[in-house]
């Protein structure tokens, strides 16, 4: 076995002089071929754990990532950070581009794609003329379906490693319970992963939930709250137009600088958002779950949700974004009456109703009767109605059972017991949904500690935490004294602007000032 | 906006409305509101293409491809709402009295600079460069070699990279030469294009606006932050090509970038097999599509190539005879000149005559046929 001064590594190729708690343990493990799951919260360097390895390691690590732009994000940190042999193969690119790529595969230390990618044949042809020392499988909790983001592609990861030559596989998540833990392992075929499972309660952040009426009283009670208190700040609706129409309202009576984001907008205007965040041009940001994954700041002070999201899981990823620093920072859940429909309509919205998987059957068998293949994923989807992620789930149920192999069916559905099968899945889905939506309901009106119930499911035993508990405990919103941010009233006009940009003209000449607006 | 912006910009705005009015007066009710979402998006179709040069607008062709189709229905509703424009059969807009007192009255900045059919992909391709290599060079002058581009193209990026490493100058002096060209060309633009142009701008400490914030600083409308901006990169395109010397740094983001040809890729075969002395209904049979559609091709083919030939359509007699009649008509409908000339050329010809007819007459006009 190969040995590696590891700490000298660290500093040579990321320039970090120290390892964060649980990193070293896992790149020593994974550097000695063994398989690791690895549990660590959100914005611990988590990344780390396999870009160090890949650096070192003589073949290609293939990261296998959950979302594009998450993607897109980490590649654009990691080349900005010096880290040159780095790209992700997406679906934005063109056919021209794609292939010149793959061309060059073996060039690449660190290759990112999403596991859609790696059931495309042409795909996998090229990466299996390389040598690949290690597989990661990013937010692994997708292998599973108890995880929060079933993907039925994460599924097929198992024939991919096996492929692609055995190599040492590395499951990375912020949150997964021991269930999900334990059914990663079974659907990647890997019983003997090592476990590294780091606790992940956070110390620094007091928990809050306040009931109100009506949106609008909602609003009026972050504008108050932040008129008071005025720290970056993030904001999670569970709709793009929430997130707008507050963005507006904020804007108009409050002094910060709040905008909104959310996938609907375009490439460009996201990144700018995200960056003015990022360099403190923003203070508050409105934003769905699009915003957050990679979003690496690290003076969030105050995460407020503004409705429920529909499992604890995502709640503790999105408050994990706060405090980066290890300075106090709180959580507040703003709750009314009616918010529980929201998260019941994505629940209905992601599985099919039977009567639909009826039809679907039915639309097989005339096919099947004719020959025919079935059409593209978006006209099949389109033409039965079905939503991208029913038809994903349906599609993958189908080719499990042997009834489809891509566009060919390939026995008559009425002959399987495909359709109990699913009635049975579906239904067991469904009602592990709403225990999940349920959860996060109870611990909004739960009465005890919060901060115990939240993480009870993750960890034996729950830490003393460094600031005010919840509000169950003693903590009152009305008491947050935070540093103040200050505000630089943006005054400028563009000739200042313009001389700014350069780092032209008077300012310039007699003293250097901080960032502005 | 808290008493911040003393300004009012909103009366100087209405830059977008003023150039859809202008596409309307002078489409003169002969063509849909969908025709000049076309235009303006740049559809590359032979009619689009046809209306451009037939109407002379080709500067406005493709000034605003990421324009959304119901915003866009959204602000023809509100013209017509205010009794600018009104809608002959309930899809053809023409310009009213009270539309052409708008146009008229129009204080915004001028956009005289467009030129959209020759230049609207090179413009897209030389904002990426502008935007990338200014926050490339100011953080690299300030140590910063790990920022995160604001912009994703990767020929843009590959294109910086070329430039950074031809520098002449050192990066001190490079980034002095940048702040006074921009500075000086900005001077002579209105001071609403200006302010949105610098604010879109991304800096080594600085990250540009978007258009929706750009809009709340200045309360305009997004299309017109949208379209001022877009100007002002006309403008500095034209303006450097024009004198190199004085503006070396924004002529080096001009480079390589040059006049369009606006031909279709499917046009562009059936052209090549017109050049082998192909028959029209032999294309048709070869290429397997509707007689048509090629002959829509070859419409695009004599709107776009100076010297393509109709006489085997067409003889130059007839052609002449077709445009005399538009001309005495003062229309580009088709069906009214078919009838004027006792139904004796049918539609292809008429559009091809008209096609080819343009070209001969149309002026020269500022930059839009730069």
């Amino acid at each position: 076995m190969q040995t590696y001064n590891l700490s000298f590594q660290l500093e040579k190729h990321f320039g970090f002089s120290q390892f964060r708690e649980g990193q070293r343990p896992i790149i020593e493990s994974i550097l000695s071929g063994q398989d690791v799951l690895g549990i660590l919260p959100t914005g611990t360097g988590k990344s780390l754990c396999y870009q160090l390895p890949a650096k070192i390691q003589s073949g290609t690590t293939i990261v296998v990532s959950p979302l594009i732009s998450l993607m897109i994000d980490q590649v654009k940190q990691l080349k900005a950070s010096g880290y040159k042999s780095v790209v992700a193969l997406n679906s934005f690119m063109d056919r021209a581009e794609r292939r010149k790529m793959l061309e060059h595969l073996d060039q690449y230390d660190l290759i990112y794609m999403s596991p859609e990618f790696l059931q495309n044949d042409w795909i996998m042809q090229h990466l299996t003329k390389l040598s690949i020392s290690l597989f990661v499988i990013d937010e692994a909790h997708c292998i599973s379906q108890w995880g929060h983001e079933f993907r039925t592609d994460y599924l097929k990861l198992h024939q991919t490693i096996s492929k692609l030559g055995e190599p040492t596989v590395l499951a990375l998540s912020a949150t997964a319970t021991p269930e999900v833990q334990t059914d990663i392992m079974d659907k990647l075929k890997r019983p003997r992963m090592e476990k590294h499972i780091y606790p992940m309660d956070k110390q620094n952040v007091s928990f809050a939930v306040e009931h109100y009426a009506t949106p609008d009283h909602k609003i009026d009670r972050m504008i108050k709250l932040l008129s008071d208190q005025a720290v970056p700040t993030m904001v999670y609706f569970s709709s793009r137009q929430w997130a707008e129409k507050a963005a507006y309202l904020l804007q108009v009576k409050l002094k910060q600088r709040v905008a909104f984001y959310h996938g609907g907008m375009d490439q460009m205007d996201r990144m700018l958002v995200q960056q003015q965040f990022m360099n403190d041009q923003l203070d508050v940001i409105c934003c769905t779950s699009a915003f957050g994954m990679g979003v690496d700041k690290s003076n969030i002070r105050l995460v407020i949700h503004f409705h429920p999201p529909s499992q604890l899981e995502s709640f503790i990823q999105e408050v994990g974004r706060a405090g980066r620093d290890g300075n106090p920072c709180v959580s507040l859940v703003l709750y009314g009456p009616k918010d529980h429909y929201l998260p019941q309509m994505l629940i209905e919205s992601e599985l099919p109703q039977m009567d639909l998987v009826q039809n679907v059957l039915r639309y097989l068998h005339t096919l099947w009767k004719n020959n025919t293949l079935i059409p593209s994923n978006e006209e099949f989807a389109e033409q039965l109605e079905l939503s991208e992620s029913q038809w994903n789930f349906l599609r993958f149920q189908l080719e499990e059972h042997g009834v489809l192999k891509e566009r060919t069916i390939l026995v008559d559905p009425n002959e399987t017991f495909i359709e109990r099968n699913l009635e049975d899945l579906i239904d067991k889905r469904w009602k592990y949904k709403q225990e999940k939506l349920t959860e996060m309901l109870q611990w909004i009106h739960h009465n005890a500690c919060r901060r115990k119930r939240l993480y009870e499911s993750f960890q034996a035993d729950i830490r003393e935490p460094s600031v005010p508990c919840c509000d169950s405990c003693g903590f009152r919103m009305d008491s947050l004294s935070f540093e103040q941010n200050e505000f630089q009233a943006d005054m400028d006009n563009w000739k200042e602007r313009l001389a700014i940009i350069f780092r032209q003209g008077a300012r310039y000449e007699t003293k250097k000032t901080g960032r502005g607006y | 906006m808290n008493g911040r912006f003393p300004r009012i910009w909103k009366e100087e705005a209405g830059v977008f409305n003023v150039i859809i009015l202008t596409c309307i007066r002078e489409l003169k009710g002969e063509r849909t509101i969908s025709g000049i979402y076309n235009l303006l998006t740049g559809k590359r179709s032979s009619q689009t293409l046809q209306d451009a040069k037939g109407y002379e607008l080709e500067r406005y062709f493709g000034i605003y491809e990421g324009l959304a189709r119901d915003e866009f229905e959204d602000i023809c509703k509100r013209m017509e709402n205010s009794q600018w424009i009104y809608l002959v059969d309930r899809i053809s807009p023409i310009i009213t009295s009270e539309g052409a007192h708008y146009l008229h009255n129009y204080k915004g900045p001028s956009f005289e600079y467009f030129s959209g059919m020759n230049n609207h992909r090179n413009i897209r391709e030389f904002e990426h460069r502008l935007l990338l290599v200014i926050q490339t060079i100011t953080s690299i002058h300030e140590g910063n070699y790990s920022f995160i581009p604001v912009i994703d193209d990767s020929k843009a990026q590959r294109w910086v990279k070329r430039y950074y490493a031809s520098l002449s100058r050192n990066v001190d002096q490079e980034v002095k030469g940048m702040y006074n060209e921009i500075l000086d060309l900005l001077n002579n633009r209105s001071h609403l294009e200006s302010e949105l142009f610098t604010f879109r701008l991304s800096g080594a400490e600085v990250i540009g606006l978007t258009y929706e914030q750009l809009k709340r600083k200045y309360d305009i409308t997004k299309e017109d932050a949208y379209v001022c901006i877009q100007h002002v990169f006309y403008y500095l395109f034209h303006e450097a090509r024009k004198l190199p010397d004085a503006y070396p740094f924004l002529f080096a983001c001009t480079r390589g970038l040059d006049v369009e040809t606006m031909i279709t890729q499917s046009a562009k075969h059936t052209y090549h097999y017109l050049e082998l002395g192909w028959t029209l209904e032999a294309i048709v049979s070869k290429r397997r599509l509707k007689k048509s559609t090629i002959q829509d091709h070859i419409v695009e083919a004599a709107l776009v190539i100076p010297d393509f030939s109709i006489e085997r359509f067409l003889s130059v007699k007839d052609q002449q005879r077709i445009i005399t009649a538009a001309n005495n008509m003062k229309t580009l409908r088709l069906k009214q000149i078919h009838q004027s000339l006792n139904g004796e050329f049918d539609y292809f010809q008429i559009r091809l005559a008209l096609a080819k007819g343009k070209k001969l007459t149309a002026k020269g006009k500022s930059y839009a046929d730069v």
